[in-house]
């Protein structure tokens, strides 16, 4: 088809741009693994001198839980999302993205691909691989089942994540500027999407609301499957695929706005 | 007059690493980088005078950008030797930054979101001026240049044109005495075009400020220089009057055919094609070899013509026709 | 020098003005950084809530130590966050622009913007600070307080150093982009006590001097300690970014001699 093939084309782009910035890349490995040893450590100090279940969680399950939910935020589609879409929106190039034949959420996304191979080959398998040779990390029984749900549920979390950081850059028409609702929505993928610790371990109340947001959707959702802790919803990929259902509308209905004002306003 | 800038022998080699094309090569370039050397400028002199406007033209990637940059102190030559002002500019770049001005195609001197007046206000103690001074010497260069509605405005909402008139002034704020221009015309309309190099000339005529300008635009030379240096391929391949240059590479001839038909006119070998109409072809042919009779009388062979004319070749015209490979004999007279 | 000072005043004066230009995101940005300062926080709470202690430190000695940190970083990040910006400059050629003006190109890139929006996380992380000094006794003791004052210094002269190397590399190596993010996350790496890493990372974070950020000045003031130790405390920040000056100056050396 001639938008995919279009698309293909923004994902060799973006795949050329990393490659062509070579020490990075070794950088990048060397910081991803640091950024699995800070956890490695902690948790294992913390495993040393208590006992091995925090609130009923063993303490291994939480390490792996951590080590995975930082090397997550090298995939997770985010900023590079947010800018693509506004500076297309702040420099007015948005009504030229209306006339070429790919969907401008297909273009988006294939640049996300093309981070998310990138970043997968060049940071996520030598860290993983390094990891596993220098630091004991613990091994969890995994079957295969739980694999699978684990890969319908990344994918469906990717989606997810790719359309709220979407949303955030459409909201450059309004506020001019997104990097102040960027930093908000980091911050509340910290809180309440457990990027910093599982919302397993959070008191009743902050559970409660974490449940209903869409942010742990994101993070804890997926990385529950592979760590052995316990998702507390029922049918939690049901809930994924109707937060991505929402944001999906939400940004077709955003988009066609912004691009009425676009054109409206000139570029 | 006093020469104010002196570029002797100099030559700009650039070492870059080259980017492999291909997967598996790519990896391999990650432990390997390979190295490939790209020749900026090659052995090029020149002199300077002080109160000069000069055109520096020439193909991108002629090696313009990198001799601002070696004028400015930004980089230093491979090899040569250059003195502004009697100094070398890489040794005392801060020191000539005071009296220089610079325009680097958009690399701006204005803060994005503040009124245009702010971003003045901040280049009077970027550059440590009185303040007295200052206030009459940019309200005259505002003047002169007709912004003075735009100073309250924030520099994002101006539009293309006004924004380069403000970043002109922005230049000239500090007083400086020489100043490099890099592409101030390029994407201008008509009127602002004028505007500027009004500007350019008055502040030229008034102060002896020297200025090097470089350029697409041939018909902005024709109108601010009498002197222009032109560069190809990092070699310097003309240096003289732009009058005398019009003389010398002027023997060309522009004929322009209009006619019915769809079929470009055949025409010998040494006509060449510069450009194409809905309705006709433009031609380029040396005067000194075809009389303009002999031409009527080819054309007249023809089918389907409807007009002839002749016009006389400009500065654009020959520079574009010299660049090409078959009129590399000019280059060899 | 009184040029530099009075140019400086003016950049904080425009940073404030063109503040006002974007107030919506601005809000929004300051309760962004808090709150992420404040998620940070949040799960060192709900650590403490299942463990006595954290490589033998208390919950009130990791707060003081997450708080001096954060404050430390904060200070930095309000006043010297343009330097994260040069390896977008040295790309696309506006670093040049510096380089034609006649004062010094660093002082430009440190200086030219500050950042309002981490004003929030200022606040918080001063605010925190603020109540594990009355904590620890330490803010009615005269000695101690300049003490800690000396140290905060020290550890932002240390943080901006840090980043100040990682951003020259744009000088060698073009983006330095994921590297920032990097250090910008290696920050947890000290929020925690030191004393939970191996030797060798402990090595490696007093050389580097990340230990000089939080670790060693926090339990030099906690234990009220008259050691070897507070004297190198206090100069391992403006060491630090002499070395980083010397990164510099090389850098731009070779910027100068290679070109972009």
């Amino acid at each position: 088809m001639f938008g995919i093939s279009r698309g293909f084309a923004y994902f060799l782009a973006s795949f050329k741009i990393s490659l062509r910035y070579k020490v990075n890349v070794w950088l990048q490995v060397l910081g991803a693994v640091i950024l699995v040893s800070i956890q490695y450590f902690l948790w294992k100090n913390i495993g040393n001198n208590n006992e091995s279940l925090l609130n009923g969680i063993e303490v291994n399950s939480i390490m792996l839980y951590v080590i995975f939910s930082r090397l997550l935020v090298f995939i997770i589609p985010g900023n590079g999302t947010t800018s693509f879409i506004s500076q297309k929106i702040l420099k007015g190039t948005i009504s030229v993205d209306l006339l070429r034949p790919v969907h401008i959420q297909v273009s988006a996304l294939c640049y996300e691909f093309g981070k998310l191979l990138f970043n997968s080959i060049f940071i996520l398998v030598p860290s993983i691989l390094l990891s596993i040779l220098f630091l004991d990390i613990p091994v969890i029984k995994v079957n295969i089942d739980q694999f699978l749900l684990f890969g319908l549920s990344f994918t469906l979390s990717y989606l997810i994540a790719f359309q709220m950081s979407f949303m955030i850059g459409v909201f450059s028409i309004w506020f001019g500027n997104v990097w102040g609702v960027r930093e908000f929505y980091e911050a509340l993928l910290m809180i309440f999407g457990g990027s910093l610790i599982p919302v397993s371990l959070y008191p009743t109340f902050f559970q409660m609301i974490a449940i209903y947001s869409p942010f742990q959707s994101i993070y804890f959702t997926p990385l529950t499957w592979i760590s052995n802790i316990d998702h507390f919803i029922d049918h939690p990929i049901l809930v994924q695929v109707c937060w991505l259902f929402i944001f999906s509308s939400l940004n077709h209905f955003l988009l066609r706005y912004a691009l009425r004002r676009a054109v409206i306003q000139g570029g | 007059m006093n020469r104010i800038i002196c570029v002797k022998n100099v030559s700009k080699v650039y070492r870059i690493p080259k980017s492999e094309k291909g997967f598996f090569k790519g990896i391999k370039s990650l432990v390997k980088p390979n190295i490939v050397e790209k020749v900026a400028l090659k052995d090029v002199s020149f002199e300077i005078s002080e109160g000069e406007v000069v055109a520096y033209i020439g193909p991108n990637g002629a090696g313009k950008s990198t001799t601002i940059k070696l004028l400015t102190g930004l980089l230093l030559p491979t090899s040569g030797h250059i003195s502004v002002k009697g100094q070398d500019p890489f040794q005392y770049r801060k020191q000539l930054a005071q009296m220089t001005g610079v325009l680097m195609g958009q690399r701006s001197n204005l803060w994005w979101d503040l009124p245009l007046q702010d971003s003045y206000d901040l280049l009077r103690v970027i550059y440590n001026l009185d303040k007295k001074t200052y206030i009459e010497w940019s309200r005259y260069l505002i003047e002169t240049m007709g912004i003075e509605d735009l100073l309250s405005q924030p520099v994002r909402m101006l539009s293309l044109g006004q924004r380069m008139k403000a970043e002109i002034v922005s230049i000239f704020i500090p007083k400086p005495e020489i100043v490099y221009l890099d592409e101030p015309t390029i994407g201008l309309d008509v009127v602002t075009k004028q505007k500027v190099i009004e500007f350019l000339m008055h502040i030229n005529k008034q102060f002896h400020t020297t200025i090097i300008l470089t350029t697409h635009d041939l018909q902005d030379v024709e109108k601010l220089c009498k002197r222009m240096i032109l560069i190809d391929k990092s070699i310097l391949k003309y240096d003289g009057t732009v009058s005398n240059f019009i003389k010398k590479y002027g023997n060309m001839k522009r004929v322009m055919i209009k006619s019915d038909s769809d079929n470009v006119p055949q025409l010998p070998n040494d006509f060449t094609l510069s450009e194409q109409f809905i309705d006709g072809w433009e031609f380029i042919y040396d005067q000194s070899r075809y009389d303009k009779r002999d031409v009527l009388a080819m054309i007249a062979k023809l089918e389907n013509v409807t007009s002839v004319s002749f016009k006389d070749p400009d500065l654009s015209l020959i520079i574009k026709n010299m660049f090409r490979e078959d009129f590399e004999h000019v280059w060899d007279q | 020098m009184k040029r530099y000072m009075t140019l400086y005043y003016h950049y904080v004066k425009l940073a404030f003005k063109s503040l006002f230009v974007y107030r919506m995101d601005f809000l929004i940005g300051s309760f962004g950084f808090i709150l992420s300062t404040g998620a940070l926080f949040f799960s060192l709470f709900i650590l403490f809530n299942y463990v006595e202690e954290i490589g033998g430190w208390t919950y009130w000695e990791v707060v003081f130590l997450f708080a001096y940190t954060s404050l430390a970083r904060a200070i930095w990040d309000t006043f010297m966050f343009n330097m994260m910006s040069l390896s977008t400059k040295v790309i696309d050629g506006s670093f040049d622009l510096y380089l034609t003006r006649p004062i010094s190109a660093l002082f430009q890139l440190l200086f030219e913007k500050i950042d309002p929006d981490t004003i929030g996380e200022l606040l918080f992380s001063f605010f925190l600070t603020f109540v594990c000094l009355y904590k620890f006794e330490i803010l009615f003791d005269v000695k101690m307080s300049l003490l800690f004052c000396g140290f905060l210094f020290s550890s932002v002269l240390a943080f901006s150093a840090i980043h100040l190397v990682v951003n020259a590399l744009s000088f060698w190596i073009m983006e330095t982009r994921t590297v920032n993010f990097i250090i910008w996350r290696l920050d947890e790496l000290i929020q925690y006590p030191i004393s939970i890493y191996p030797k060798w990372l402990q090595k490696i974070l007093i050389l580097i001097p990340f230990a000089f950020c939080g670790y060693f000045p926090v339990s030099l003031l906690i234990n009220a300690e008259h050691s070897l130790y507070v004297y190198m405390t206090l100069i391992a920040g403006p060491v630090a970014f002499c070395v980083a000056l010397l990164v510099w100056n090389q850098g731009m050396r070779k910027y100068q001699s290679t070109g972009s």
